[in-house]
C-alpha cells in the first residue's frame, strides 16, 4: 500500500495546473489509513513493542501528499490541488487522534484556516469541525469547542445516526460546562442515557448523584476521553448546591457553617469549615457567586442583585 | 558487549555499581550540590549506555527508576541554591525524560512479559537486593508509583490525567491507595481546593511530596490570588495562623515572606487582601548576581524527617 501511495505521489507531483487525480488520492490515502489501522491492531495483539509506528509511517506519507497539495497556490482555484487539502487533513486528524499526538494537528488547522477562498464539501467540513472541536475541548477552549461541534452536529447528514451520536458525546459535556443542559428526548433519541443522571445531578446541585453517575458510566466516559471534562462539572454542582442554601435561608449574609453542613449532607468526606470556605472562595473567584467572605464574622455576604450569575 | 557484561566489569573494576550511588547520596563531607553533580554525571553515563546498547529490560528500568527518584529528591534538597550550583530547569528536564522512559519501559515489559535479557541472575539479584524495586513481585505497585510521579510532576495537566485514566481504563482500577490519592490531589489542584490538596499531600510518602514541592510556589500563589478576590472586598484582614495551616507552611515567618513576595501587606499577624491590588508575579524575584531565590516553606512533616537520602530514595 505505501508503494502505491508513493507512485501516486510522484505522478501527482508531476502534474502541473491539474487536479483530476484528487479523487484517486482521497481513496488511496483513506485505504492507506485503514490498512495501517488494521496492521496496528494485529501488531498490538501479537505483542509488538511499537504498534503505533505503522500509523506514524502512514501519516508521514499522507503528509507528503498534503505538502504537494498545499503548496499549489499559483493555479486557478478550479484546477488547484489545494481543493484536496481538507480530505488529507481529515485523514491525518484521524491518525493523530488515534496515536494521541494532538499537537501535530495545530499546523494543519492553520493551513486550512488560511484557505478562505476555497469551497470544500459539506461532509469534509463536518469531519474537520468535529476534530477541531474535539481538540479545542481537550485544550479547554470550550467556547470554540461548542461552536465547532455545534456546526458539525447541525450540518451532519440526518441519517448518519452513528456520526451524530459521536458528535453529541463531546458536545454535551462542553455545553454543560457552558451552562446548557441537554433535553431528555435528545439523550434518549441518540442512546446517550449515560449523561441523563449527570445533567440532573449538576442542575440540582446533588453531589451524591453526580459522583454515583460518574462512577456508573466511567468506562464509557474514559473510553471517549470525556471523563475529565465531566469532572470539571463538580464546580458547577457546588455552585447549584450553594444556591439552594441561599434560597432556603433567604438572606444575603449566609453563615459559613450552613455551607459546611450542606457539603456534609452531600457525603463529602472529611469536609470542614476551612474547606467549605476554600470552595466558596473558588466560586467567587470564577464569578459563579457575586459576593465576598468575611473570615472575621464567618459569613458570606452575597450581592442583592443577581448573586448567582448565569453560568457561561 | 551487552549490558550484562558491563555489570560484570563493574563488579570487578573501579566502575560504579548502581547500589554504590545510593550510599554516595548519604555523604555529608561534601556540600550536597557536589554530590548531586557527581551522581547526575554517573546517571547520564548509564543512560547513554542504555541508549547505545538499546537495552529495554529490567536493568534499564532499574537505572531509569533510580534516576527519577534521585531527580525528585534533588529538586527538593537543592532548590533555592544559585543557578550556577543547581539548575532546577535542567533537573526537571532530566526528570521528565527519565519518567517517560520508565513508563515506556513498563509498557514494553508488560507486552513482552518474558524479558529478552540474558542477564546473569546473580547480578540482577545483587542490584535488586539494594534497589528493592526491580523484582517481579510488586510490579503493579511500582508502576502505580511512577504513574503517580508522572501525574504529580505534571500537576494540573489534563493530558497527563487522561493518560493515567486511559492506562487504567477506570478510576476504580487506580492501583493501590497512593495513585488514587495522587489523582485526587490533581483534581483538587484543578478545582483550586488547596485546603484538601495539602491535607491529602500530607498522606503521601516523602518522594511523592517532593514531586508536589515542584509546584509549591505556584499552588500557593494561585491560592492567594483566589483569596485576594474572595476576601478582599473591603480590605479585610486574614489571620496568618489560618493561612499557614491552609497553605501547608512550616511557620509564620515563611508565610509572611511569601505573602510579601506576592505584594500583599502583612501586619499584626494578619495579611491584607484587596481586590483592587493584583498580586505581584513571583518571577519578579529573579536573582541578581547569583543571589538565591528565597526557599518558600517546606512541607512540614518532610522538613522534620531524619531519614537519610538513601533511605528516602530506596523507599525504606
Amino acid at each position: 500500500m505505501p508503494l502505491l501511495v508513493n507512485c501516486l505521489w510522484f505522478t501527482f507531483q508531476a502534474q502541473k495546473e491539474e487536479n483530476w487525480g484528487l479523487p484517486v488520492l482521497a481513496v488511496v490515502t483513506r485505504d492507506l489509513r485503514l490498512f495501517a489501522l488494521e496492521a496496528e491492531k494485529c501488531m498490538a495483539a501479537s505483542g509488538h513493542k511499537k504498534p503505533a509506528d505503522v500509523l506514524e509511517r502512514a501519516a508521514d506519507q499522507i503528509m507528503s501528499c498534503f505538502r504537494v497539495c498545499v503548496s499549489d497556490n499559483r493555479t486557478v482555484v478550479e484546477r488547484s490541488k489545494r481543493l484536496g487539502t481538507l480530505v488529507l487533513v481529515n485523514q491525518l486528524f484521524k491518525i493523530y487522534f488515534r496515536i494521541n499526538k494532538l499537537h501535530l494537528c495545530k499546523p494543519l488547522i492553520r493551513a486550512i484556516d488560511s484557505c478562505d477562498n476555497l469551497r470544500f464539501s459539506k461532509a469534509q467540513m463536518v469531519t474537520y469541525r468535529y476534530f477541531v472541536g474535539k481538540k479545542a475541548m481537550f485544550d479547554s477552549d470550550f467556547k470554540k469547542a461548542a461552536e465547532c461541534l455545534e456546526y458539525a452536529f447541525n450540518h451532519c447528514f440526518v441519517t448518519s445516526q452513528r456520526n451524530r451520536r459521536l458528535i453529541l458525546i463531546y458536545l454535551i459535556p462542553v455545553k454543560m460546562l457552558l451552562g446548557e443542559f441537554p433535553k431528555r428526548e435528545l439523550l434518549l433519541k441518540h442512546k446517550l442515557e449515560h449523561f441523563m443522571d449527570i445533567a440532573k445531578a449538576v442542575r440540582k446541585g446533588n453531589l451524591v448523584l453526580f459522583s454515583d453517575a460518574l462512577e456508573k458510566h466511567e468506562s464509557f466516559f474514559i473510553h471517549f476521553g470525556v471523563f475529565l471534562i465531566l469532572e470539571k462539572l463538580t464546580i458547577i454542582t457546588y455552585r447549584n448546591l450553594f444556591r439552594k442554601v441561599y434560597l432556603i435561608l433567604g438572606t444575603h449574609q449566609l453563615p459559613l457553617k450552613a455551607f459546611e453542613d450542606a457539603l456534609r449532607f452531600m457525603n463529602v468526606e472529611d469536609v470542614d469549615i476551612d474547606e467549605a470556605q476554600c470552595i466558596l472562595a473558588g466560586l467567587i473567584d470564577k464569578n459563579y457567586i457575586r459576593g465576598y467572605i468575611s473570615h472575621q464574622h464567618q459569613k458570606v455576604v452575597i450581592s442583592k442583585q443577581n448573586p448567582f450569575p448565569v453560568v457561561k | 558487549l551487552n549490558y550484562c557484561h558491563i555489570w560484570l566489569l563493574m563488579s570487578s573494576n573501579n566502575v560504579m555499581p548502581l547500589c554504590v550511588i545510593y550510599s554516595i547520596t548519604d555523604r555529608t563531607d561534601q556540600p550536597w550540590f557536589c554530590v548531586y553533580d557527581f551522581v547526575n554525571n554517573r546517571i547520564q553515563s548509564l543512560r547513554q549506555d542504555i541508549v547505545y546498547q538499546q537495552l529495554d529490560g529490567q536493568e534499564a528500568l532499574c537505572v531509569q527508576e533510580t534516576a527519577v527518584r534521585f531527580y525528585l529528591y534533588s529538586h527538593y534538597r537543592l532548590s533555592g541554591l544559585p543557578w550556577e550550583k543547581f539548575d532546577p530547569k535542567l533537573n526537571l528536564d532530566q526528570l521528565q525524560q527519565c519518567l517517560l522512559s520508565v513508563l515506556r519501559l513498563n509498557d514494553a515489559n508488560t507486552t513482552n512479559s518474558s524479558s529478552s535479557s540474558k542477564c546473569d541472575h546473580r547480578l540482577l539479584h545483587d542490584a535488586t537486593r539494594t534497589h528493592r524495586v526491580c523484582s517481579g513481585t510488586g510490579a503493579s505497585e511500582r508502576k502505580a508509583e511512577f504513574w503517580g510521579y508522572y501525574l504529580l510532576v505534571n500537576l494540573g495537566s489534563t493530558e497527563a490525567a487522561r493518560e493515567v485514566l486511559s492506562h487504567y481504563k477506570a478510576k476504580r482500577h487506580l492501583c493501590g491507595g497512593q495513585l488514587r490519592l495522587v489523582y485526587d490531589i490533581n483534581k483538587c489542584f484543578m478545582e483550586g481546593n488547596v485546603v484538601r490538596l495539602f491535607r491529602l499531600t500530607h498522606l503521601l510518602p516523602p518522594l511523592s511530596r517532593c514531586a508536589v514541592f515542584l509546584h509549591i510556589n505556584k499552588i500557593r500563589r494561585i491560592a492567594l490570588q483566589i483569596m485576594n478576590k474572595a476576601y478582599g472586598n473591603r480590605e479585610s484582614h486574614f489571620p496568618l495562623q489560618v493561612l499557614t495551616k491552609w497553605l501547608g507552611c512550616v511557620d509564620l515567618t515563611a508565610i509572611t515572606e511569601f505573602c510579601q513576595a506576592c505584594g500583599l501587606g502583612v501586619s499584626e499577624g494578619s495579611v491584607k487582601f484587596n481586590t483592587r491590588h493584583a498580586l505581584k508575579p513571583l518571577n519578579s524575584q529573579a536573582p541578581e548576581h547569583g543571589q538565591p531565590l528565597p526557599l518558600h516553606c517546606a512541607i512540614p512533616e518532610f522538613h522534620k524527617t531524619d531519614s537519610k537520602p538513601s533511605q528516602i530514595l530506596m523507599k525504606l
